[in-house]
């Protein structure tokens, strides 16, 4: 569909959103029970599933990166072959995948306690069902959301938001359509009450102008995304007490 | 709340992709009503509704009916998300008129974003058409709208030309009518019933013709991706308006030709029309014959294209127009034809561009508008119709006064000329600015050098200053300075100031006027580096050797003050004069010195000089009437000063392309095709002058070789072979460095050009600007700078504009030479340039002139059968009966003025000398 | 609790005195089912099953392909069940496990000998153009009989499909999308599996969980379809089993099999 336009000047986008407001946010934690933690994430039309196993020994195969203080992570992201909108048969450890994997690996060694857990290892699994923009983000908070589920040592919560420049102006939470145009793409990860940034990602040319008024924008995002995902985690967190203190 | 959208798509690849969107639907959209963007009380009124109401518009009526809506009185319109779209869709040239529109506060059209208002959106029923689906998303809106307006006691009403769209909103309990119904009936303005165009009737049927059907466009499309038909830009001929060509890369010769009403089937000059290439036996050749409806006015050209017996080397590959697959339909200025009774609304319009065809328009001002130069834009042209089918959109003036006529100029070459709005002039600083004390501190202060500028008289936007300096290091290097006015220290990029000067391009001189690129302020005061003070500037300061070899150069922001401003007369009489010592004409003897080194240097290389007749006009001051030509003489003060901006514009380029080597803005000249000069070589062997065009330098030694004597060649030929030269040469563009691998500019010799040194009549030169300021650290970049596409197509229209810049230039010197021959009768020595089959062109040099003797006509302008007429191409020779002419003969033509068409008032030629029985008119007295 | 995983096949055979399963089931009864359909907007048919607390979602994309050359007038279905080390840590990451493509293996038989959907049904033109259904299986959360759910969930994302229809252009010979109009494939059968293990050799147990299915050993699977013909059997490794305890099994799948059919005529509306 060529032409469209992103922003229009009446300053609502191709969704009908604002330039600052997130998607449609839906939330579950705990909903496998094989796994220790679970967590299952909505944003708009991107679906993701994060399952995670461990603190948990060391495989056999992992045996080598065993450390004496602190756990190693695993991380695996894949995607589902119907995820979009043109079927693509994802081979394990593609490059994306590895890609994507590294990376999610690389924000939690950061945010988890590691030094808690001595020579155990942490499996973090995610499979992307429906792929619309921001998969990246979408992963990172399910995966966020599931290590709180498993009650695995965090600094902090994790939340991540991706933002993007059009007409001069930053839109946050930016869908499919929008990634796939010719702008610049930025995610970024963030501790929201430690002000910190975990992870930052810019796919695209951006003038050196520009770039405060997009972090300003998706640092905001985070936040809003962070008020969601502390209500989920209270929520749940209040359903399972009472199931407790019933039975 | 959220709904999905759900697509199936195509792609190019054909695999067929389910794509689903996600739609908000919100609650908190402004529906305008409450603001001041919609007035309170609408004040137009219609017989037809009884209250006061607010109009929504259909796509169909957007599209067809502008030149209705731009009028001032239509205001209080809401234009829906849904109806936006479509136009876009469907026409940019409409939706950038609508935009402009809602760009404009006072015009109270109101965007109101309907498919994502909780109240008015709706969901696509089983099976039904998209387009169905928006006819039910405005009737919606509609009601949203007249349920909120009724407390308030208004309406809406719906405008829509779709009958069934009207039918089922009248079914719903909504006011809707066809535009026609409701234009009719509006109170208080009767002219805009004649802007209303008229898309369905015809308004006259004629029983001569019938055009062919043009094709579905998807017949279209398949038929050009089989190959079966081919696809173009239609190019009418200048000289036959009923023969065009498109470019065809896969056909012989690269051309087809049309021609013929029935095989152009209602494709208008410059529209994309599809082909279909006709059988080798139906080939046909261009026509040598020059037809020009002007000549005769009302003279109806019979279509029979006598089927001369061409034969098959002079065949080019022939076709017909099958559909039209983009039309190219714009206002067209013109006059309205004096015949019919007065009675009539109908009438036929001419338009002043001779390759578009005739106009039938309905009017009821007839008597006021016969008489005057007006804009019409064509609406359909049905099958039936001989004539395309417009309406009156505006009157402009009276014909023949050089107001009008510089207006129609205007108008037809798209040059902007309304005066700054508001916004713009905002942006300039106030006119008693003064360089502020840090900028001083930021700069070089050159403020006692010896600069000064060279300018033509009457000069008033001084762009560049120079100096020179003997360094006395005992090296023997001088210092010489190029100063030119900082304009982009005014103009920032991204405001209103900088949008207009990008659009507009460059300034326009015409004879009487100057159309500026900025505003007076700026060019005339402020930037312009007078010799009344200290201004800012950008400088280019070179050492150079005593032989004009550059040993350093370096740019930087400076403040200068002008000694003098001078003209290039001055300059030379200063240069001359021995007993001038100071150090300004010292300066300027240096300067000379090392021009004519830095010339010759850049003749060895290959640089071209060609002439052209200029003349400039003495204009009368208080009528503005031209009074005496006067052609522009050369010295060498013009070459000195021409001789450093090229070095300025070459150092710059040089640089500009080191810092960036992907988006500077660079000027190149490709050297001409070969086949080009074939026309020119032909010319020069009728008079056993060999032309050699292989380089520029081999054109340039061979036309010098040309200006030594020989015996029975006119001396005055080298002069015309220079001229013919000019027209075989390509135009110059503007390109960006990071998309062309070919820098080269073939006129000037030069590996890299740019433009520098005109900032304030070229916009082209406020870039360059831009990206020097920057690398020399002067100033920020920004992401437009950078921007590749972006500078393209910045490019492509600095090019356009130049070119119809040009145009009219020349038109404007065409007027004038009009308006000067007025009432007079001339006769003047003159040289055929071009031989034809029926004429001859000849050139004037005195005045500049050149025309069209027409040998198949008598003195007096009445067709003759000639049967006495051989023409031989090979010679560019004609043979009249026993007498010859042939191409840069001297003859001698008597020039007048012809006012009998009154659109296209022209200069005739008539043939004095050599005298040829039946054709030639008396010598005049004088 | 402590003693079902200490001791598991002990504390099982307590249980099963009292003809009692751990989870409260009788021996022959099934666990719950959820069906959901249509729920990833991006696939041209989806279903998410969720058998006690396994599960699995199935997403079917349609693409336009030449047909080979053994069959030119038919279509093509292509199975492929994912269990990822994401839904068990029975599970390593790493290449499919044996488990996945034993599933894949019996989906793509069953499709064969039952025809639900027939594939004449997918030609648009012979020889030049017929449809490809990839039904892509992910297991989510590996409790036990993956193998029931991903059946289930393969019929219900087949009749859960819409796909345009395509026509061929007799005149240039390409093919032309209407993409307004959709239709689904007529699926005929409405097969349902029923999965039973055999535990310490005598008793038979109908949809064992995980931790069952790690004591017992020998599975036996019967499909059975609308009209409660058995269209497949399969019987996998273990001890060996009387007659008369396979047609209990039979009886069990055919009841099962009516129940499940219930479920896809609730999501077919």
């Amino acid at each position: 569909m060529a032409g469209l336009e992103l922003l229009s000047d009446q300053g609502y986008r191709i969704d009908g959103r604002k330039p600052d407001e997130l998607r449609r946010i839906r939330c579950k934690l705990g909903v496998f029970t094989q796994a220790d933690g679970s967590a299952y994430i909505e944003q708009g039309n991107t679906k993701v599933l994060a399952a995670i196993y461990g603190p948990r020994e060391a495989d056999q195969n992992m045996r080598n990166q065993i450390c004496h203080d602190k756990c190693f992570l695993n991380c695996e992201y894949t995607q589902a072959t119907f995820s979009t909108a043109e079927r693509k048969h994802r081979s394990r450890g593609d490059r994306k995948g590895q890609d994507m994997s590294t990376h999610i690996k690389q924000t939690f060694e950061a945010t988890i306690q590691t030094s808690l857990y001595p020579r155990s290892q942490i499996d973090i699994y995610l499979q992307v069902l429906q792929a619309d923009g921001s998969n990246y983000c979408a992963c990172i908070n399910a995966a966020s959301l599931a290590l709180i589920d498993a009650g695995i040592a965090m600094k902090d919560y994790v939340c991540a938001c991706s933002a993007s420049l059009t007409k001069g102006k930053p839109v946050i939470d930016i869908n499919h359509v929008e990634e796939s145009s010719d702008c610049a793409e930025l995610s970024v990860a963030i501790l929201p009450k430690l002000g910190q940034i975990v992870y930052s990602e810019l796919n695209g040319r951006l003038h050196a102008n520009e770039l405060p008024d997009v972090i300003d924008a998706v640092v905001r995002g985070c936040k809003d995304l962070f008020v969601v995902m502390d209500r989920t985690v209270r929520e749940h967190l209040e359903e399972t007490a009472t199931t407790f203190t019933h039975s | 709340m959220l709904k999905s959208k759900t697509l199936m798509v195509k792609t190019r690849s054909g695999k067929i992709l389910k794509i689903v969107r996600e739609h908000y639907l919100r609650d908190d959209i402004d529906n305008g009503l409450l603001t001041d963007k919609l007035d309170l009380h609408p004040l137009l009124q219609n017989d037809l509704v009884p209250h006061e109401h607010f109009l929504v518009l259909d796509t169909n009526v957007i599209l067809h009916q502008m030149d209705v809506i731009e009028h001032p009185c239509i205001k209080n319109v809401i234009i829906l998300q849904t109806v936006l779209r479509e136009v876009r869709h469907r026409s940019s040239p409409v939706y950038k008129r609508l935009s402009s529109i809602l760009e404009n506060p006072d015009k109270k059209f109101f965007v109101f974003t309907n498919e994502h208002c909780i109240e008015t959106w709706t969901a696509r029923k089983r099976k039904e058409s998209s387009n169905d689906l928006n006819d039910r998303l405005i009737r919606i809106a509609t009601k949203y709208y007249s349920d909120c307006l009724s407390d308030r006691n208004q309406q809406a009403v719906l405008l829509t030309n779709d009958e069934a769209n009207c039918a089922f909103a009248v079914e719903e309990g909504l006011i809707a009518y066809t535009a026609e119904k409701y234009v009719k009936s509006v109170v208080g303005h009767p002219e805009l019933l004649d802007k209303l165009a008229k898309v369905n009737e015809a308004i006259e049927v004629d029983r001569s013709i019938s055009y062919p059907e043009h094709l579905k466009l998807s017949q279209l499309n398949s038929g050009i991706k089989t190959g079966r038909f081919k696809q173009g830009k239609l190019n009418i001929s200048r000289e036959n308006y009923l023969e065009g060509k498109i470019l065809c890369p896969d056909v012989k010769g690269g051309e087809i030709l049309i021609q013929g009403r029935l095989n152009l089937n209602r494709a208008v000059h410059e529209d994309i029309v599809a082909v279909e290439l006709a059988s080798e036996e139906e080939w046909s050749a261009p026509s040598d014959v020059m037809l020009d409806v002007s000549i005769q006015p009302g003279a109806e050209i019979s279509d029979s294209v006598d089927k001369k017996v061409v034969s098959n080397a002079h065949r080019v590959p022939s076709g017909k127009i099958v559909g039209i697959i983009k039309r190219s339909w714009r206002p067209y200025c013109g006059i309205l034809e004096n015949y019919g009774t007065p009675g009539m609304t109908r009438h036929l319009f001419t338009p002043a561009e001779r390759r578009i065809p005739r106009i039938r328009i309905e009017t009821r001002q007839f008597k006021t508008l016969i008489g005057q130069r007006i804009v019409v834009a064509i609406d359909c042209w049905p099958k039936h119709s001989k004539y395309p089918q417009g309406h009156f959109v505006r009157s402009l003036g009276e014909i023949g006064d050089k107001e009008t006529e510089n207006e129609v100029l205007l108008l037809e070459h798209d040059v902007s000329h309304a005066p700054f709005s508001q916004a713009v002039l905002n942006c300039l600083p106030s006119p008693n600015w003064a360089i502020p004390e840090e900028e001083l501190r930021k700069r070089e202060d050159l403020r006692g050098f010896p600069i000064c500028s060279v300018d033509p008289p009457g000069c008033t936007d001084i762009d560049d200053c120079l100096h020179f300096i003997d360094l006395n290091d005992g090296s023997g290097a001088v210092e010489v300075g190029v100063h030119i006015a900082d304009v982009s220290h005014f103009i920032r990029p991204s405001t209103p100031i900088d949008e207009e000067a990008k659009c507009r391009g460059t300034t326009v001189y015409l004879c009487d006027k100057r159309i500026d690129m900025v505003p007076a302020l700026l060019s005339s005061n402020l930037c312009s580096l007078r010799d009344d003070g200290d201004r800012l500037a950008f400088s280019c300061i070179w050492k150079m050797s005593l032989d004009a070899k550059i040993l350093q150069t370096r740019f930087c922001k400076s403040v200068i003050r002008s000694k003098a401003s001078l003209t290039y007369a001055q300059a030379q009489m200063m240069i001359d004069d021995p007993a001038k010592t100071d150090n300004v004409t010292v300066g300027l003897r240096g300067l000379n010195k090392l021009a004519k080194i830095l010339k010759s240097r850049r003749i060895l290389n290959g640089a071209l000089s060609l002439a052209s007749p200029e003349v400039r006009f003495h204009v009368d001051s208080e009528t503005h009437d031209p009074i005496d030509l006067q052609t522009k003489e050369l010295r060498d003060t013009n070459s000195m000063v021409e001789e450093f901006m090229l070095l300025a514009n070459c150092s710059v380029a040089e640089h500009i392309q080191q810092e960036f080597p992907e988006c500077a803005v660079l000027r190149k000249h490709p050297g001409p095709p070969p086949s080009n000069f074939d026309v020119l070589i032909n010319a020069a062997k009728t008079k056993q002058l060999d032309l050699n065009t292989s380089t520029s330098r081999e054109l340039a030694v061979s036309l010098d070789n040309a200006e030594k004597p020989q015996p029975g060649v006119n001396l005055y030929i080298s002069t015309l072979l220079r001229i013919l030269a000019t027209r075989c040469m390509l135009q110059a563009v503007y390109f960006c460095s990071g998309l062309e691998s070919d820098f080269k500019h073939y006129g000037l010799a030069a590996p890299i050009y740019t433009h520098f040194t005109s900032p304030i009549r070229r916009y082209s030169d406020i870039m360059v600007h831009r990206l020097l300021a920057a690398s020399i650290g002067a100033d920020v970049t920004f992401s437009e700078l950078l921007d590749k596409q972006e500078i393209q197509k910045i490019c492509n229209n600095l090019n356009f504009r130049h070119r119809m810049a040009q145009y009219a230039q020349r038109a404007s010197v065409a007027l004038h030479t009009q308006l000067f021959f007025r009432g007079k009768l001339v006769d003047e020595k003159g040289y055929i340039i071009f031989v034809r089959k029926n004429a001859v062109q000849v050139l004037i040099p005195k005045y500049g002139l050149e025309g069209t003797v027409f040998l198949d006509r008598d003195c007096e302008g009445n067709a003759m059968t000639m049967n006495n007429l051989n023409y031989v191409e090979q010679d560019c020779k004609i043979f009249v009966g026993s007498i010859a002419l042939q191409v840069f003969d001297e003859v001698v033509v008597q020039i007048s003025h012809d006012a009998s068409n009154i659109q296209h008032q022209r200069i005739n030629l008539k043939l004095v000398k050599p005298n040829l029985p039946g054709i030639s008119s008396v010598p005049s007295e004088s | 609790m402590e003693l079902l995983n200490l001791q598991p096949v002990e504390s099982y055979k307590t249980f099963l005195k009292e003809n009692i399963r751990p989870d409260g089931r009788e021996l022959m009864e099934t666990r719950q089912t959820v069906l959901n359909v249509g729920s990833i907007s991006t696939a041209d048919g989806s279903a998410l099953v969720k058998l006690g607390e396994t599960m699995v979602i199935c997403g079917v994309k349609a693409e336009l392909t030449i047909p080979s050359a053994e069959d030119p007038g038919k279509g093509i279905v292509v199975p492929n069940m994912e269990m990822s080390a994401l839904c068990s840590s029975h599970f390593k990451p790493g290449p499919p496990s044996e488990q996945a493509q034993v599933i894949t293996k019996f989906l793509d038989n069953l499709l064969k000998s039952c025809t639900v959907i027939d594939t004449a049904d997918l030609c648009v033109m012979k020889d030049k153009l017929v449809w490809v259904l990839y039904c892509d299986l992910i297991c989510l959360n590996y409790d036990g009989n993956a193998l029931d759910a991903s059946v289930l969930a393969l019929i219900a994302a087949l009749q859960n499909v819409k796909i345009p229809e395509v026509t061929v252009d007799d005149e240039s010979g390409l093919p032309h999308t209407n993409m307004e109009v959709k239709k689904a494939f007529a699926t005929r059968g409405m097969p349902c599996a029923t999965t039973f293990t055999v535990f310490d050799g005598s008793h038979i147990i109908a949809d064992p969980t995980l931790k069952e299915e790690d004591i017992t050993e020998g599975n036996i699977t019967v499909v059975t379809d609308e009209h409660d013909n058995l269209i497949y059997v399969q019987r996998q490794g273990g001890l060996a089993m009387p007659e008369a305890e396979m047609q209990k099994c039979v009886k069990r799948a055919v009841e099962h099999g009516s129940e499940m059919r219930k479920l896809y005529l609730a999501v077919a509306s």
